[in-house]
């Protein structure tokens, strides 16, 4: 018997440490998920500012960039965004069901990705796609260096492939602290409309008459420098997007975890408490029941 | 005097907004040299080059370090730039941009030899930093 209440006691000890720890990596997602929408929030405005561009210059003329024409192709470029850690509840999960429906209703395409994220790789090799490019470095701090080189290995498969169809972005969309949903979404063409639609930016730009733009040197080469930059813009949002969304999974996950942890620690500690009893009460009887023989 | 025409200039990055501020007149570094807008410019979209972006206002003068980008004017008196990265004068760290500086020049040097360097890419850093640090001494000496 005193062997029972010491395994049960270890026991409590060990589900007491779990709780300890996932209730400190909820506190550290809290604030992480803290910055990274703050972050979401700070590049809005330059997201909105350049989609609201790239409108003005449509809106005066129909200017033609490769980046912003449909084409033909029997191949897909998929971006897959998703964590570098676990332990965030179902958020790889859904990335990767998403990418699932994805492959499945395309029978005829062939896609392949490039992945940002260990997680994202598993759900490349889990779905039989041939992975092209992978980035894994990714830290939560990503610069705009690295988001460059990120959109440089997307752009320059693309263009030189002319078997590419489009390039799709599966990612997770942050609606709020508490709901996020994966999807699958197009990024290149790019549209402008679907794009700010997405990034709930859009009902900003009214559809008065702009004036005629004067373009230096020329339109072209206007158009080039900003096509990119819309496009990086885009790329920076979904990934913030992501992160924010993995911030706040996690948060939620762990919370869960603490929960349970402490559910379980309560039903350890009843078991503890009836097998103590359980013991004195033999104790006692045999003290009884030996003196009561002595007699 | 009556009320004087002025320009909305935002100064805009992915990290945040640099600049958000009505003032008298902006100059900035375009691909194609130097230009100054004033109020009733015509509309105009023209990319920029690493360089400053220098705002009049009430008679001051504030620097900003542009690290390229593309400058928007807008019909209604409204000036959009748009850049990857921008500093005001006075918040430039001096010492670290100098210190990315010196990095920059002497990986150019050591590596002189050795062909995995991307001189354009550190040959670009090296104009950017050069440029946040002359731009953190304009700032400084009104």
């Amino acid at each position: 018997m005193a062997m029972q209440t010491k395994t049960i006691k270890h026991k409590m000890q060990s589900v007491q440490n779990i709780g300890k720890i996932t209730k400190a990596m909820e506190m550290i997602s809290v604030s992480k998920m803290k910055k990274s929408i703050e972050k979401r929030g700070a590049s809005h405005i330059f997201a909105q500012r350049s989609f609201e561009l790239l409108e003005n210059l449509h809106i005066h003329k129909q200017l033609t960039h490769p980046y912003l024409e449909s084409r033909k192709g029997t191949k897909v470029l998929m971006l897959i965004i998703a964590s570098n850690k676990g332990l965030c509840g179902g958020y790889n999960m859904n990335v990767s069901k998403q990418v699932t429906r994805f492959v499945q209703d395309n029978p005829k395409l062939v896609v392949d990705a490039i992945v940002v994220g260990k997680q994202s790789e598993k759900i490349a090799k889990r779905n039989q796609l041939q992975v092209v490019a992978s980035f894994t470095e990714f830290s939560d701090y990503f610069t705009a260096g690295e988001v460059r080189s990120l959109l440089h290995a997307i752009t320059e498969r693309y263009s030189q492939d002319e078997s590419y169809k489009e390039v799709v972005i599966a990612y997770t969309n942050f609606v709020s602290s508490l709901s996020f949903e994966a999807q699958v979404t197009p990024m290149i063409p790019l549209q402008v409309d679907k794009a700010q639609k997405l990034l709930g930016m859009e009902g900003v730009s009214d559809k008065r008459k702009f004036a005629q733009y004067t373009f230096e040197p020329n339109e072209q080469e206007v158009l080039d420098s900003v096509v990119p930059s819309v496009l990086m813009t885009v790329l920076y949002q979904f990934l913030l997007e992501s992160l924010a969304s993995e911030h706040s999974a996690r948060v939620m996950a762990m919370r869960n975890a603490s929960d349970n942890a402490g559910e379980l620690l309560e039903d350890l500690r009843l078991n503890y408490n009836r097998a103590r009893q359980a013991a004195i009460t033999q104790e006692i009887a045999e003290i009884v029941g030996g003196s009561s023989a002595m007699s | 005097m009556s009320e004087k025409k002025q320009l909305h200039v935002i100064i805009t990055t992915p990290l945040r907004t640099v600049y958000d501020s009505q003032v008298d007149q902006i100059t900035v570094t375009t691909s194609e040299g130097e230009i100054t807008v004033l109020p009733d410019h015509i509309p105009l979209v023209v990319p920029l080059k690493v360089g400053q972006a220098m705002v009049k206002k009430e008679g001051r003068e504030i620097y900003h370090a542009i690290d390229g980008g593309i400058l928007e004017v807008r019909h209604n008196n409204q000036v959009v730039i748009l850049s990857d990265r921008s500093e005001n004068a006075s918040d430039i760290d001096v010492a670290r941009a100098e210190a990315a500086l010196k990095r920059a020049q002497i990986l150019i040097e050591e590596k002189h030899h050795e062909e995995d360097v991307d001189y354009a890419r550190v040959e670009r850093d090296i104009a950017k930093e050069l440029n946040r640090v002359k731009i953190a001494e304009k700032g400084q000496r009104k």
